[in-house]
């Protein structure tokens, strides 16, 4: 471990810390701490719903594909792309309106509840328990990228540094709440963008350009350069669904729901987009390049961007690119804390056992539930053998399944009922969990997919088959 | 060396799909501004 490296970590911490701590003398209110207030700009709002978005698989597990298979692995790239730029030309700004319309909702299920006009609170508490579910998961999922990074860049032992870790994000997440995140995730989105362009550009020309980059790979594999090597049609739609996890993922969703006014969604749309499609080129160029540069092969190959920074960079320079890593991994892990928060806070404690809770007390519920939360991750994420990737795709595919079609019809489908959302909501989360555990077949499908098609299909027979919503969900449909 | 380069299908996929959902990105901003004005 290097004097140079260890201090750029330090200060980085440091500076995340303080943003938390800023904030939390700033936080009045449950809505400030979930939501901001509805205070962000457009720039900020696109850099945080992209870095919350980019977990470590940016910078570990995309150039770590490319890097072990070559360019077929662009394929889930492409998937993800184009989900993202759908979620922001249809849902954003529609999203941002309808939860201002509907109650002035912070949070999804608090929208599906006050959208449906639904009294009952099954809505309200069957997605909060989707929330807390996959995302209890997901964050554990997290917590072991960010103990595999300790451990290796500080050499410390892997349950050390995973306490570390916890420690750190759920500080700042607790202290400041969506405040502080959005803005760290700010902070923490220039950081993992700066690094995916500087790293590959540099390794590239170090490798004596990029014909010869090309070369090098072509001797290594030629099929590495080629995107259908090994991929068969069922292969490239399992990668492609990717995408339509967007519509569903709720860290993301509250970004748009946050935005200061509805007319910035076109430009946070641009800010979005290019941030993404840069990063995510820049990753396939870092692992490409990783075959060109380095000589003897990876144990490892998710470790590809962390090698080419050690060898690449003077130890000053390569501790602040390394500390973008922390970002990708801290900036995600932090969101989705803060919807369970929301989740625990507004959903459970709120609407079912407190109904007239203070503002001061339901911020404070929500710190607790992010501290309670984070040591259940933790403790899931103590056994170093823990599955990152299955994990993360998972959640992914359970949150799109449950509420994607569920959110997408709400914003555009009037005759969409509470029973619909009910039905579609529980098919694709149930869907999601049985195909995963099937194989074989049409069952290697991504179970994203099915889902994704059996919860549309569920809301549109639950939506017909009852009678109809009431004239006033229709008006506010209307106004909106 | 010269006959060493991606395929033609792969740089289509990176070339194409991806930069074009930033491009039409910036052409929905445009209509967007010119629908309020």
């Amino acid at each position: 471990m290097s004097l140079g490296i260890s201090f750029a970590f330090v200060v980085y911490l440091f500076i995340m810390m303080s943003i938390g701590i800023y904030f939390y003398f700033k936080t009045n209110d449950l809505s400030d701490y979930i939501l901001g207030g509805r205070s962000l700009g457009p720039g900020v709002a696109a850099l945080s719903a992209g870095a919350s978005d980019m977990s470590g698989w940016l910078l570990l597990g995309l150039p770590g594909a490319l890097y072990a298979s070559g360019m077929n692995s662009i394929w889930i790239a492409i998937g993800l792309t184009i989900g993202a730029f759908l979620n922001w030309q249809f849902v954003a700004s529609r999203l941002r309106i309808y939860t201002e319309k509907a109650g002035n909702s912070i949070t999804i299920p608090d929208y599906l509840e006050n959208r449906f006009e639904d009294s009952s609170r099954a809505l309200r508490v069957i997605s909060a328990f989707v929330i807390l579910v996959f995302f209890t998961i997901y964050v554990s999922s997290g917590l072991v990228g960010g103990a595999i990074l300790f451990e290796r860049t500080f050499g410390l032992s892997y349950q050390t540094a995973l306490w570390i870790g916890a420690v750190v994000i759920v500080g700042y997440t607790f202290l400041g709440g969506f405040m502080a995140v959005t803005l760290t995730d700010f902070i923490q989105g220039i950081l993992m963008f700066c690094a995916l362009i500087i790293v590959p550009v540099i390794a590239i020309n170090l490798t004596g350009g990029w014909d010869k980059m090309i070369f090098a790979v072509n001797s290594v594999n030629p099929s590495h350069l080629d995107a259908f090597t090994g991929m068969t049609a069922m292969g490239i739609i399992s990668l492609m669904a990717w995408g339509l996890g967007y519509f569903g993922q709720p860290h993301i969703l509250t970004r748009f729901m946050a935005l200061k006014n509805p007319k910035d969604a076109p430009m946070a749309q641009i800010v979005g987009m290019s941030w993404m499609v840069i990063g995510l080129l820049g990753a396939i160029f870092t692992g490409f390049a990783g075959i060109g540069f380095l000589d003897a092969p990876l144990d490892n190959p998710e470790t590809v961007f962390i090698v080419l920074t050690e060898t690449i960079f003077n130890p000053w320079v390569a501790g602040i690119l390394l500390a973008a890593i922390l970002s990708a991994i801290m900036s995600t892990i932090d969101s989705q804390l803060l919807v369970c928060s929301s989740a625990v806070a507004e959903d459970f404690y709120r609407s079912i056992l407190k109904k007239d809770a203070s503002q001061k007390e339901l911020v404070w519920i929500g710190r607790i539930a992010v501290l309670i939360l984070a040591l259940i991750a933790t403790a899931f994420a103590s056994n170093p053998q823990s599955r990152v990737l299955d994990l993360v795709s998972y959640a992914w595919g359970g949150f799109g399944a449950a509420f994607g079609p569920v959110v997408i019809l709400s914003l555009f489908w009037k005759k969409m009922t509470r029973n619909g959302a009910l039905a579609g909501m529980i098919t694709g989360a149930v869907t999601v969990i049985v195909w995963k555990n099937l194989s074989g077949g049409i069952f290697d499908v991504y179970e994203i997919l099915p889902g994704f098609i059996l919860c549309t299909l569920a809301i549109i027979i639950g939506s017909l088959a009852g009678s109809g919503p009431s004239e006033s969900i229709k008006n506010t449909f209307d106004e909106v | 060396m010269d006959s060493v380069s991606l395929s033609m299908a792969t740089w289509l996929l990176i070339a194409i799909p991806m930069p074009l959902t930033v491009v039409l990105s910036v052409i929905n901003y445009f209509v967007s501004k010119k629908g309020e004005n």
